[in-house]
């Protein structure tokens, strides 16, 4: 599990309950996952919509909520981007936040 | 419930289209006090919701199928005040848009997504327990106010009939509480069929404590004159007792002015003695003019005030009235009206002017209309815009019944049952055929009035009124071509029947719709019409006066 995670919930969050700590990260990982791949082919196709910005949100408050800390400011950033319609900041966001989802992740 | 679940003291409806959000919410509140429900749309949310005993909601805001502030507008149709705790990343609200929505409703507020433990629930202590505590005291309240409801009524029946018709005298009262309940007390007790005594009397305060004591009291009055007899000439004596009794049990920060007045109408004597109470006014109903009953100001202490008080004989007041006197008892609260609201605070001196009291008095005088009079009285009051009561107000009358002096006047009181409404229709007809020799008009008299108390009794047992709606009073007078009947009486139900404006068809469809409530269908309006050959009617605050007109033209 990434440690980040792990110490939010434990230390900030005070769960210690492994098989719920366990629950939630599987759950964070799937829709982290699904979240990723619909901005993807969004962007793919050059859209900023509503739609799009709706995802960027929800990805964002999975990872501020479940304090997976080294991708925070990524999601913050392409948010933000989203919300000012500037496609190429919001791209470079995704890029930047998803290598690191993968490299996170891989390592694992 | 086990001992987990028993901890569980608040309960949370949790909506988020995010199982993850959930999840975590779920894991941080699972060793805390709160029984958390968690919904992931908003139709399972609005039906667990429906099933109530929530003490606050947790909500996302942007949502798939709804967002968290249309949420809340579903929610508030059925709770105004339940606390919304806005669950948002909003790191960036750039032109506050979501800040404003929030702070819209009073009972919204935010947390960040990024939240710790503590956040969460110092958040969660920090909305819930004003909450709980509003409600808590919403509930306190209204219990309160069943309560009080109850104790009106229980009050109300403790009181004595508002209109007493004896053979010597007459009485009539009003009784208008500041708050629901009084302590303000009156009661007539008969001691023969000449005698009776009045007790008056104002406990001081009002509310609750002061209507309890009044209760005490007036069991105890019963009691010591039912036992007493030699106190039935020395109203001193019912004092000093009473005196006791308050010492014993209520001691200190109670007191009560009161007044015992024994009516003598054989000998046409009233002895009172006067502890405290405004003095009681005589007026004379022919003339108009006022009578000082008690130019010494006699008068002892009020009730309650020393142990070693003295209510002594020598200052009782002894008046030998005659058969046109008409007395009145007011309490204090009368003379505390005002016609401005800041009277409220006790510093204001705008209160009602004694002249205008009695000029108000005498301008009920002078007619045959006597169980109206403290109706009458009250209603002039209340349109002169004296209308700000800081006290609980009574006023009693007391005058000697007409009848005896001149037949042609006849009183009566009516009971709200359907046996004396057929035995009062009887005597009033066999009074009527005897006094005017007139078949016609004796019949006419006894199918109006059984049609017309009929309906007025049937709709008073039909719904829980509030008030004395059992007192019902008649009056008659009349010559050999024409009699006047007047009825007065306390039902709500007919302050919109309009005999003049409606017709018949409409009147009759009124009372089918009044008797629909299953009383007892009466013959209707019609009939009434047909055996009267004018009908008015008068309305003196919650007192309906109705007045008939019959002739010895036959019925066609």
């Amino acid at each position: 599990m990434i440690q980040s995670i792990r110490t939010h919930f434990q230390d900030s969050l005070g769960i210690d309950d492994e098989d719920l700590i366990q629950e939630i990260y599987a759950e964070y990982i799937k829709e982290t996952k699904k979240n990723c791949k619909i901005i993807g082919e969004l962007l793919a196709q050059g859209q900023n919509s509503k739609e799009l910005c709706g995802v960027i949100h929800t990805l964002k408050g999975c990872i501020l909520n479940v304090g997976h800390a080294e991708l925070e400011q990524f999601a913050i950033d392409m948010n933000n981007a989203a919300k000012q319609n500037d496609p190429d900041e919001c791209r470079r966001n995704f890029q930047l936040l998803n290598s690191n989802y993968k490299k996170i992740y891989e390592s694992l | 419930m086990d001992s987990a679940n028993a901890r569980k003291k608040y309960k949370i409806l949790m909506l988020d289209d995010e199982r993850v959000i959930l999840l975590t919410i779920a894991g941080v509140l699972r060793n805390a006090p709160y029984n958390l429900v968690m919904c992931n749309n908003v139709s399972e949310a609005m039906e667990q919701f429906k099933q109530g005993g929530f003490d606050c909601i947790i909500s996302d805001i942007i949502m798939d199928d709804i967002d968290g502030f249309e949420f809340r507008g579903l929610i508030r149709k059925y709770n105004a005040r339940i606390p919304f705790i806005f669950l948002s990343a909003m790191v960036n609200d750039i032109n506050n848009s979501l800040i404003n929505n929030i702070m819209s409703d009073n009972f919204s507020f935010y947390l960040n997504k990024k939240f710790s433990r503590d956040d969460l629930l110092r958040k969660l202590e920090q909305v819930i327990e004003p909450y709980r505590a509003q409600a808590e005291m919403q509930q306190l309240r209204k219990s309160l106010e069943n309560q009080l409801e109850m104790a009106k009524k229980v009050q109300i029946a403790i009181l004595p009939p508002i209109f007493q018709i004896k053979n010597n005298y007459i009485t009539s009262y009003i009784y208008k509480p500041k708050f629901q309940v009084s302590g303000d007390f009156f009661e007539s007790i008969p001691l023969n069929k000449n005698k009776c005594i009045w007790v008056l009397g104002d406990i001081s305060g009002h509310g609750i404590h002061s209507a309890l004591i009044m209760s005490a009291i007036i069991s105890v009055i019963k009691e010591t004159v039912q036992t007493k007899k030699e106190y039935h000439t020395k109203p001193e004596l019912i004092l000093k007792d009473l005196n006791q009794f308050f010492r014993t049990k209520f001691k200190v920060n109670h007191y009560m002015t009161c007044m015992i007045a024994i009516w003598d109408f054989e000998q046409k004597v009233l002895l009172y003695h006067n502890a405290g109470c405004p003095d009681i006014l005589c007026f004379n109903n022919k003339t108009l003019e006022k009578t000082d009953m008690n130019p010494d100001h006699l008068g002892s202490v009020p009730i309650g005030m020393f142990d070693d008080a003295v209510y002594s004989a020598k200052d009782n007041i002894k008046y030998h009235f005659c058969d046109d006197d008409v007395f009145f008892a007011l309490s204090d609260g009368i003379y505390d009206l005002s016609q401005s609201e800041e009277a409220q605070n006790e510093e204001n001196d705008d209160y009602i002017e004694e002249s205008f009291l009695e000029t108000t008095l005498k301008a009920t005088l002078g007619n045959n209309s006597i169980p109206q009079i403290p109706y009458q009285f009250w209603d002039i009051l209340q349109k002169s815009g004296y209308h700000s009561q800081i006290d609980d107000c009574t006023m009693v009358l007391m005058t000697r019944n007409p009848y005896k002096l001149n037949p042609n006047h006849l009183y009566r009181q009516i009971y709200p049952t359907a046996i004396d409404v057929d035995t009062a229709a009887m005597e009033i007809g066999e009074y009527v055929r005897k006094q005017f020799s007139s078949d016609i008009m004796a019949e006419k008299t006894e199918l109006l009035l059984c049609e017309f108390l009929n309906n007025i009794i049937s709709h008073s047992e039909a719904k829980d009124l509030d008030g004395h709606f059992d007192s019902v009073a008649l009056y008659l007078k009349g010559k050999p071509t024409r009699i006047e009947i007047r009825v007065w009486d306390f039902n709500p139900n007919w302050k919109n029947i309009n005999f003049k404006s409606h017709n018949h068809e409409e009147l009759d469809r009124l009372f089918d719709k009044l008797n629909s409530n299953g009383a007892p269908n009466g013959r209707g309006v019609p009939l009434i019409m047909k055996l009267s050959s004018n009908v008015r009617r008068n309305f003196y605050d919650q007192l309906n006066e109705t007045i008939f007109t019959i002739d010895t033209k036959k019925i066609e």
